[in-house]
């Protein structure tokens, strides 16, 4: 088992460097750069001479290997650079938004699941009834409905109407039950269908029809033993639908107008920041990695048997 | 009725109601007060549609961050926003030496810093050279100060000499934007390198928080007195007690955090202006952008609008009337059909007069170029149909714009092709040439913004999108810039508007107002010479 962590732990490590190589790489191919725009902003009054100081200033004159070279090195040192922009450490930048973002991920993944795990329960020991059939519908609905258009509704009906929450902010509880809602109902819908299905797959199996038999309830029998054997799936969906909660919170935090990691990626793009944009997609992807890495490890507690060789 | 169907109609009714109260909220804008009855204290909250990627002035150069720390920093000198003559700031009075390389200013003597360091000739020297520094890299330098600043040498305490080595005409006026503020010599030696979070001014408002990408608050300057530029009308502290600037970039979220109390002003959509329903509680304030119009510019060195006659007919195919009217056009009040808005002071009605909606005249024009229709109503010339492609940023109004030309070059028989892309790699296509039409709006509050787009050396370069060398053109741009003398320099721009319509370089298309939606509370806002909201005699009225 701490022979799989340390090739798990390895092969992550192998995988975050290859993202930084890769975003790099992309990052610069894009057309235009932060010389561009300050050329063109100042309305091409520079000197080829003032352009190439400028360059070279920020680092931008010598090869793109070097280029990265230097900034792993810088990197892996905790120095992320600073804004081209801003000016700010990327760190600071990094952390003064990824409170905002890790809370809402995690919202709505505590969402996804409750509600998820519900409705996929309810649906399977209703097989085929009115309760099955709805919960499936409201499961098709919330994997059809764009996050973006969810998120307008919410502020008009609870935030405008009803009066219910606040409009734009970022800190407290009552600012954050709209947004997690509506970027934790596409993954809930995901779960839901997919409990249902492994439950019922898992309903007709032998041991169930005896523990049936030896009188165990029904919570007790979802709970201790059909779950069990039907969450490795959902396990590995959760791990997954992070990455996807990571991706949506960018227009999650761009419609309720909340601070955070989303809307920071963006911007540092558009604006071509290249050391903002590679620090936050860094850090981004560690998080995804190392998500996924627990997940993999929480198998064996959930399933004991699985073994990793 | 079936319970589905009644279902249906509910769902209906409620999405109609909804979208309706979205919509009914502009009032006429409500009296002021008289001087004596305006009160002081509140606090109001603004939202603009961007978010500056900061808040150093040296280094971002963006319309929402010198609307926030023009109430924070204070110019020289400004240019007034009705009579356009340059009234006194920090500076009570100046001179320009014969030759208009030589910028003497005479200091404010009794003005203090927010963090309590006197005004004086070496802040205003500190803060030019940090500015121009090129470690700074600042866009907004180059643009107001030009290629030929030489420096800042402080001549007695309170005597400044700013020097170039070729005159610079807008220099004088560009010295009014908030880019141009002075900043505390302390601040920036105990911050070189972020001097956006602790930024000290010595205008009427100081600032208290910063929340990079989500807001920032400012609080009145109790110390502040007596030497508010002419146009405000007041002097002595600001009425509110504080001002918030909230970015929401989202339009939706904004309008409805407008509704709920949680804002008090807006940069508005377009749409809200535009044949609303009178309803309580909001009105709305349209301010006309200055300087070069919302437009298209044309890119002259490549097929088919490398002929003239083309570029031509295209002026003569497009209707902005229709244009305005398209439902859900994130366009503007008005449309400009020069190279200069309507009301700029150099701006040549002869040029704006040159082009109007005119099918037949385009299609004279093409005949003339070798152009035949053919059967589908397509041009075509040896076996190639007329095509334009037009790159664009995708986003509103030049998106919309793009798609609304694409419908009427088709009408006209062009086939039309976008290629949309975020703002930087939609510019960079642009300056490559890769593309016919380039659909542009900016603000300027001197003719000399022209050289920019219109001047050869820019190509390839600048957002100098045409592409083309015309040696009348470039030697007019030049002699506009040096050219301090006011009455010549119209002389001068007149012409070059006449040159750049001749030719055919760009399609003037609406004005990129700036619409304001604002809480009936809210009273005294005024703008400056470039639209952009003053505070300083706002108030709340209770």
């Amino acid at each position: 088992m701490l022979v799989y962590i340390i090739k798990r732990f390895l092969a992550a490590i192998l995988t975050v460097f290859v993202v930084s190589i890769v975003v790099f790489t992309m990052l610069h191919l894009l057309p235009g750069d932060p010389i561009d725009a300050i050329i063109s902003q100042s309305g091409a009054q520079l000197t080829a001479a003032q352009i190439q100081e400028i360059r070279s200033n920020m680092g931008l004159d010598k090869p793109l290997p070097i280029q990265y070279i230097n900034y792993i090195k810088k990197a892996l040192h905790g120095d992320l650079g600073r804004s081209f922009w801003s000016n700010r450490p990327v760190f600071q930048e990094i952390i003064d938004q990824i409170p905002f973002t890790l809370e809402l991920a995690v919202a709505s993944l505590l969402i996804a699941t409750v509600c998820g795990l519900t409705t996929g329960i309810i649906a399977a020991l209703n097989h085929n009834r009115f309760l099955d059939n709805a919960a499936m519908f409201l499961a098709i609905m919330g994997v059809s409905m764009p996050n973006f258009w969810l998120g307008l509704i919410l502020i008009l009906v609870f935030c405008l109407n009803l009066g219910w929450f606040p409009i734009a902010q970022s800190v407290g509880l009552p600012a954050l039950v709209l947004p997690a809602f509506s970027l934790g109902i596409r993954t809930a819908s995901i779960i839901s269908r997919m409990t249902r299905s492994g439950l019922l797959e898992v309903f007709g199996a032998d041991y169930i029809r005896t523990a049936r038999a030896k009188g165990v309830r029904t919570f007790g029998l979802v709970v201790k033993h059909a779950l069990r054997n039907a969450f490795i799936p959902i396990i590995t969906m959760l791990g997954l639908q992070f990455g996807e909660l990571l991706a949506g919170s960018v227009v999650t935090e761009t419609v309720f107008a909340r601070r955070g990691m989303g809307q920071l990626v963006v911007s540092s793009i558009k604006d071509r920041d290249f050391p903002l944009a590679q620090g936050v997609i860094l850090v981004v992807a560690i998080m995804y990695i190392g998500v996924n890495l627990i997940v993999d490890i929480f198998y064996s507690c959930i399933d004991p048997r699985i073994r990793y060789d | 009725m079936s319970r589905k169907s009644s279902l249906l109609i509910v769902t209906l009714i409620v999405c109609i109601v909804l979208l309706g109260s979205y919509f009914a909220l502009a009032a006429p804008r409500p009296k002021e007060l008289s001087a004596n009855q305006i009160p002081s204290g509140g606090s109001i909250t603004y939202s603009d549609q961007r978010t500056p990627a900061g808040y150093d002035v040296h280094k971002i150069w963006d319309s929402h961050l010198d609307v926030i720390m023009q109430n924070v920093l204070e110019c020289l000198v400004y240019e007034h926003p009705t009579t356009h003559e340059i009234v006194p700031g920090l500076a009570t009075e100046w001179e320009i030496s014969p030759d208009g390389k030589v910028y003497t200013f005479k200091l404010r003597k009794d003005v203090k810093f927010h963090d309590g360091t006197p005004f004086d000739a070496y802040a205003v020297k500190k803060t030019y050279d940090r500015y121009s520094d090129s470690r700074i890299a600042s866009p907004s330098f180059m643009g107001l100060f030009g290629s030929n600043y030489l420096g800042t040498e402080v001549i007695d305490k309170y005597t400044v000499q700013i020097k170039f080595s070729a005159p610079f005409a807008p220099f004088i006026v560009n010295l009014g934007e908030s880019f141009c503020g002075i900043i505390s010599p302390a601040t920036l030696d105990k911050y070189p390198e972020d001097i956006g979070s602790h930024i000290s001014g010595t205008g009427p408002f100081m600032v208290k928080e910063v929340v990079p990408k989500d807001h920032i608050t400012l609080v009145r300057n109790e110390n502040y007195h007596g030497h508010a530029p002419a146009f405000y009308k007041h002097q002595g502290k600001a009425y509110l007690d504080s001002v918030t600037f909230k970015h929401i970039t989202e339009e939706s979220t904004r309008v409805a955090a407008l509704q709920t109390g949680d804002l008090d002003i807006i940069r508005a959509p377009w749409m809200m202006v535009k044949d609303y329903e009178v309803a309580p509680g909001v009105y709305t304030v349209a301010v006309g952008n200055p300087g070069p119009p919302g437009r298209t510019d044309i890119t002259c060195d490549r097929w088919p609008t490398d002929d003239q006659k083309v570029r031509q007919a295209l002026l003569f195919y497009v209707n902005r009337d229709e244009m305005l009217k398209a439902p859900f056009y994130g366009g503007a009040i008005w449309a400009e059909d020069g190279p200069l808005t309507k009301g700029f002071w150099t701006r040549s009605e002869k040029a704006a007069a040159m082009y109007s909606y005119n099918l037949a005249k385009g299609d004279t024009l093409l005949i003339e170029a070798g152009w035949k229709k053919n059967k589908a109503g397509i041009w075509e010339k040896n076996g190639k149909q007329l095509e334009i492609v037009i790159i664009t940023e995708a986003t509103p109004p030049f998106l919309t714009a793009s798609e609304i030309l694409t419908g009427q070059f088709k009408r006209a028989g062009i086939v039309t092709k976008i290629r949309s892309a975020d703002t930087q790699a939609a510019w960079a296509m642009a300056r490559n040439g890769e593309g016919n039409l380039v659909p542009y709006a900016d603000t300027a509050t001197d003719p000399d913004s022209l050289f920019a787009a219109y001047h050869s050396s820019g190509i390839g370069i600048s957002d100098m999108f045409t592409r083309i060398t015309i040696p009348e053109l470039d030697s007019l741009l030049e002699k506009g810039r040096m050219t301090t003398d006011r009455s010549e320099r119209e002389k001068i721009y007149q012409r070059i508007q006449e040159i750049i319509m001749e030719q055919a370089l760009t399609i003037p298309l609406y004005n990129s107002a700036r619409i304001y939606a604002v809480k009936d509370r809210v009273r005294g806002i005024n703008f400056n010479n470039r639209a952009g909201m003053l505070m300083y005699d706002a108030y709340i009225s209770k």
